[in-house]
């Protein structure tokens, strides 16, 4: 009998609360608008990766034309593009020319090694005759 | 004069009748190339698969890359017999122009790469559910332009690594780059063939950037056969 | 005579350096769209340049050397090959950052870049074959060269039509000023840096060829094994 209550009295509460939650629900999305066009703005966006360049620097500060005409000097100093290019091409050239030196150490050890062989050959040839 | 063109003709029909007839008597090249392309496309089919049914517009490069890959495999295995069994030297000795061995084995890369096209396109038109078939002629025409640049390509790399050590994977590394022009060129006209009203003029150049591809080639493969390939 | 060209191409780098870094970063005035961003440019296009030469020569190489079958046209073919390797990766990474600083994006499909790319490829493709193709691996390579030189022009039509709507990347202006004559001065280091890198190569190849040559007669006769 308590347990036959106990669940009556829980389905009186759900059979209760849950329309109210689907109303409160519903008015809540009635007070907040989505506009239709978000998924098609978003397709443009995607397929304009010009249109989505020139938003995303308007929306980030340091690139924006706003910006930089406002603040010239912060934007004359923005280097970090810059020194990472230049440190791009520092790097890729260094790794060449260890490339190169590397080709270089094996060709002389391996012309030691001949001439060590060689000497040695001489020598032998020396001491026979 | 008439007689030395007929003799070359001859050679090159006999070379081309004995790789098939070598060929046809096991069907090993032809039956792997055919499941090879069938397995790349349904390895494609998982990889762009979202919620039950395939992305927009990956169909026509599905075709050409399984296309692609299961010619790469034909090609390298274009001269295994002649290097396995040193049949390359007698066929270098003989009589036949270098240039003759070429376009022999070029015909047979092709034509088996054709077969196999005989399961790829119904099968991904079936798949993705693409009207591929419906202008069956210059679709054909595609594939026979295609090949036809892949296979020329190909053999001439292939004769070249003849006995290189790591020619399985240099091959691939060779030639793709080389056919990537192709490539934009075949997806893009086979693109036009799925189109309802069919886009005249783009298709027509398209076809004429493959021929203009597949004679240069072709031109640029015989002309140097010679010099590229000895042993 | 060759110390006296590679000793004047060192001394031509060593001052061509500081002279370039010192007017690009003092002397050149600010460009108006990118501000400083746009300084990168300055080493970006003669790198292109170079990486077209050396394309030129790897090419150029490859075909005589099938012609005539001398080994310096070989040497000639790879040096290209490896000097365009290393300036088409200056290439496209500084171009990448560059694509980051001017439009936040790192790599468009237009048609320079494809091409680009697709050049280079075979450039590296180029490498990879003569460092492990075996035997006949200076023919193979030279018929690579070959085919990758006929294919560029058709790179370009193929990959142009494939992209017809992209976005301008042109984006060297009408230079005036002081920026053109840092410009040309920039171009005239890399081509002395890409001389002196060309002639120090072709040099290590050719005492490269010379050392297998000892080495195999060395073989021969029995001294080493």
């Amino acid at each position: 009998m308590l347990m036959m209550m106990r669940i009556m009295s829980v389905f009186f509460v759900i059979t209760i609360l849950f329309p109210n939650l689907v109303i409160a629900q519903t008015a809540n999305a009635k007070t907040t608008y989505i506009s239709p066009m978000r998924q098609q703005c978003m397709d443009e966006m995607k397929k304009d990766k010009l249109w989505l360049a020139n938003i995303k620097a308007r929306v980030q500060s340091d690139l924006s034309y706003e910006w930089q005409n406002n603040n010239v000097i912060e934007a004359a100093k923005n280097n970090r593009h810059v020194i990472g290019s230049y440190g791009v091409i520092w790097v890729l050239v260094v790794i060449f020319v260890l490339f190169l030196f590397r080709r270089h150490i094996r060709m002389m050890s391996e012309l030691k090694k001949l001439k060590i062989q060689f000497d040695t050959i001489e020598k032998k040839l020396a001491d026979t005759t | 004069m008439n007689k030395l063109f007929n003799n070359r003709v001859r050679h090159v029909l006999e070379l081309i009748a004995k790789d098939l007839r070598i060929e046809f008597r096991h069907r090993e090249v032809l039956y792997t190339m055919v499941f090879f392309s069938v397995v790349v496309v349904l390895v494609f089919s998982f990889a762009f698969v979202r919620e039950g049914h395939a992305i927009d517009n990956v169909a026509v490069g599905i075709l050409w890359i399984a296309i692609l890959f299961s010619g790469t495999i034909g090609i390298s295995r274009t001269f295994d017999r002649e290097r396995q069994y040193g049949t390359m030297r007698a066929l270098l000795l003989s009589p036949a122009l270098r240039s003759a061995i070429f376009i022999s084995k070029m015909v047979s890369i092709t034509l088996f790469m054709l077969l196999t096209q005989i399961v790829v396109i119904p099968l991904i038109a079936f798949l993705f559910d693409v009207p591929l078939l419906n202008h069956l002629g210059y679709l054909l025409l595609v594939i026979f332009l295609g090949i036809l640049g892949i296979a020329t390509v190909g053999t001439v790399f292939a004769a070249m690594m003849l006995f290189s050590p790591s020619r399985e994977v240099l091959l691939p590394v060779v030639l793709y780059p080389v056919l990537i022009p192709l490539f934009i060129g075949a997806t893009k006209a086979t693109d036009t063939l799925l189109r309802n009203p069919l886009d005249i003029p783009v298709l027509y150049f398209w076809l004429k950037f493959l021929c203009v591809f597949n004679i240069v080639f072709l031109l640029i493969a015989v002309w140097s056969f010679e010099e590229l390939v000895l042993e | 005579m060759r110390k006296i060209i590679v000793f004047l191409l060192i001394g031509l780098c060593s001052v061509g350096f500081p002279t370039t870094l010192y007017l690009i970063f003092y002397k050149a005035p600010l460009q108006d769209v990118l501000y400083f961003n746009q300084k990168i440019f300055y080493y970006h296009v003669p790198s292109a340049f170079m990486m077209f030469v050396a394309i030129f020569a790897c090419g150029i190489g490859s075909v005589l050397y099938l012609w005539k079958r001398n080994p310096r046209y070989d040497f000639w073919a790879q040096t290209g090959a490896e000097l365009a390797v290393l300036f088409g990766a200056i290439v496209l990474m500084t171009g990448s950052i560059w694509g980051k600083a001017a439009w936040d994006v790192w790599w468009q499909w237009d048609a320079r870049l494809t091409s680009s790319l697709l050049v280079w490829v075979i450039m590296v493709a180029y490498v990879f074959v003569r460092h492990y193709g075996g035997i006949g691996a200076d023919r193979l390579s030279a018929g690579l060269a070959i085919f990758g030189m006929i294919d560029v022009p058709l790179i370009y039509v193929s990959v142009n039509i494939w992209r017809t709507i992209h976005p301008q990347t042109s984006v060297v202006p009408q230079l005036e000023g002081m920026m053109k004559v840092t410009f040309w001065i920039s171009v005239l280091l890399f081509c002395a840096f890409f001389s002196l890198l060309f002639a120090l190569t072709m040099a290590q190849r050719k005492a490269m060829a010379q050392m297998d040559v000892i080495r195999e007669s060395a073989l021969d006769l029995g001294v080493i094994e």
